[in-house]
């Protein structure tokens, strides 16, 4: 189980996160929604390990993360950030590879790397230097990557969480689905998956529990029809929307009203 | 580059081990021309004879007491140039980072010249040993402490900025010349004789301690580098994804920069500051082989020997007798190069 309890994080004299409390469970797959600079990706930060000067607790199966070594952290937990690079023109074959600990034989490296081409369909990209693909086939690649950090964690007795950070942000409507299915794959393996996400409907329809923040708290955490309802959505974004509940939960702005206010 | 890199993902890691192994020939090639060619040529049967000590007095003597400390040496400055340059290029991100271009060799002199001439003072005091670490010793401090300066001020945000690298570079090199003209200054004759010799930078002015000093120290250091091998490779994710993929970063950055300052300041104490070699190398070696580090490394180090003894062969047998100093061959070759590089960077970041 990874937790937060109580946490709060400031950066030069401002408040990032105040007092969240959070329980990532293993096969669950989590999305967390805000408006911008709410500190979603702070929030993932901290949980990662990566943030170090936080106030509050966070325990990652009875750790605390960042007291963890690098090493032995990127076995238990892989993280996507927001906007991954490369400065090296390695192919993408190499990138993905990048993503397995040096524990690990290379043919089973070579063997993951593979599972991950196939689930993230890069095939027809093996061969090509990364810098020189388009937005979101470097998002893909990356996520490949982490997936095979995460699988490799498995192997080595780890693997038990995935962090995203907006892993569908440049991604066509054919390839964000390509992507959450990998996460959610990873969550009905038994990972417990953090998707930082801001389409509604995407969350609400891959998630199994939202989150949302405002202003660095925690304002909703439950189930995606209990939280995604227009009144919250309405303050949250201040703006209107409209809440569809039917076989799938549809949330987008009220545009007829959207536009005639302007 | 792209093509290259390209074609080479293809082939597998097979052509790489063939580069390599290239290299190595290539590497081992001129370091028997090292030995064979000069004022006095010698033929196979000499060279034996004289490495082995059963041939003629004075084959025996030109080897044992000019050229193999020459190649000696040339192998460890090569090596150490050149693995020092591509761990600052990776730690950085910044294929203009150079122990030369970013200062760490003006910080290495500074010691060094320090040494030469202050060390005066007080080396009939010390035992014979530390008389002999005492200019490495001074070089790895100077060196240390200007990589350090560098990379605290450098930094932007937890980024090292490329823009600041280099003018930082700059002005400690400038602040270097100062320095060294201070001490050039109040140095004494003999002191200003040996300041002289060391500053062209050459191979020929160095005995057998400081060389084996120099070679054992570049050896040293070399499992180091090889050892953060993945570590460079994850620095190209920039340092927090590094992080989250498993790379203890400062401890990284503390074992590189240590590996680096040790190495240049050795080599830089024992042959003089010898520009470019840690430019032009690695360079040379991704070209080759791509880019990742558990290639560039070992090709890099052959790569940076081949260059340092192919320029030594070159201003030894351009004038023969005489000796001009490799600086200059190595400074020719390498600022055109550097200038090539920065013109295409400027190209394509305009661009993009």
């Amino acid at each position: 189980m990874l937790e937060a309890k109580a946490l709060s994080l400031s950066k030069g004299g401002k408040t990032l996160l105040s007092n969240i409390d959070l329980c990532l469970r293993p096969g669950e797959l989590l999305a967390v929604l805000g408006p911008n600079g709410a500190g979603k990706s702070s929030l993932m930060n901290c949980l990662s390990g990566a943030e170090r000067d936080i106030c509050g607790q966070v325990v990652m199966d009875g750790h605390t993360p960042a007291a963890l070594d690098a090493a032995s952290l990127a076995r238990q937990r892989a993280v996507l950030e927001q906007t991954p690079r490369i400065s090296a023109p390695f192919s993408v074959e190499e990138l993905i590879q990048l993503g397995a600990p040096r524990a690990l034989p290379a043919n089973e490296v070579a063997e993951l790397s593979e599972q991950a081409i196939a689930l993230l369909s890069l095939g027809a990209l093996r061969y090509r230097c990364v810098p020189y693909l388009s937005g979101g086939e470097q998002h893909r690649t990356h996520m490949a990557r982490v997936m095979v950090q995460l699988w490799a964690g498995q192997r080595l007795g780890g693997g038990r969480y995935l962090l995203i950070d907006e892993p569908t942000s440049s991604l066509d409507l054919q390839h964000q689905i390509t992507v959450l299915r990998a996460a959610r794959q990873a969550a009905a393996q038994g990972c417990g998956v953090l998707a930082i996400l801001h389409d509604l409907t995407l969350a609400a329809s891959v998630a199994h529990r939202i989150l949302l923040l405002k202003d660095g708290r925690v304002i909703a955490d439950g189930r995606p029809q209990e939280v995604l309802t227009r009144q919250r959505l309405e303050a949250l974004y201040g703006l209107p929307v409209r809440v569809e509940t039917g076989d799938v939960l549809t949330v987008t702005p009220d545009y007829a009203r959207c536009w005639a206010a302007a | 580059m792209a093509s290259v890199g390209l074609e080479l993902e293809r082939h597998g890691s097979r052509r790489q081990q063939l580069v390599v192994v290239g290299l190595g020939i290539l590497a081992l090639s001129l370091a028997l021309a090292e030995l064979a060619l000069g004022p006095v040529k010698m033929s196979s049967a000499q060279l034996w004879g004289g490495l082995t000590g059963s041939g003629d007095f004075l084959d025996i003597n030109i080897i044992w007491q000019i050229r193999l400390p020459r190649l000696t040496l040339g192998i460890a400055v090569g090596m150490a140039l050149a693995l020092a340059g591509t761990a600052l290029q990776g730690m950085l991100r910044n294929p203009l980072a150079d122990p030369g271009l970013i200062g760490i060799t003006a910080g290495a002199s500074i010691g060094a010249v320090s040494a030469i001439v202050l060390g005066r003072l007080i080396a009939p005091e010390l035992p014979v040993l530390l008389q002999t670490a005492l200019l490495p010793l001074a070089a790895f401090v100077g060196a240390t402490l200007v990589m350090a300066c560098v990379f605290t001020l450098s930094r932007r945000g937890g980024e090292t900025s490329v823009a600041m690298l280099i003018l930082i570079g700059i002005a400690i090199n400038t602040i270097a010349g100062a320095l060294i003209g201070v001490l050039v200054y109040v140095a004494d004759d003999q002191a200003l004789r040996d300041l002289t010799f060391w500053s062209m930078g050459g191979l020929g002015h160095a005995g057998w301690p400081v060389v084996i000093m120099a070679l054992g120290l570049a050896l040293a250091m070399a499992p180091l580098f090889w050892r953060q091998a993945r570590g460079l490779d994850l620095f190209q994710l920039g340092e927090r994804q590094a992080f989250h993929t498993g790379l203890n970063v400062e401890s990284s950055k503390r074992t590189l920069a240590f590996a680096a300052a040790l190495s240049v300041g050795a080599v830089t104490a024992a042959a003089g500051p010898i520009g470019f070699i840690g430019l032009v190398a690695p360079h040379l070696a991704r070209l080759l082989v791509g880019h990742a580090h558990r290639w560039v490394l070992p090709a890099s180090a052959l790569l940076g020997v081949s260059l340092v003894l192919a320029a030594d062969l070159a201003v030894r047998l351009a004038i023969a007798p005489q000796e001009p100093p490799i600086g200059i061959a190595t400074s020719l070759i390498g600022g055109p190069f550097f200038l090539w590089l920065l013109t295409r960077r400027l190209r394509s970041s305009s661009h993009a």
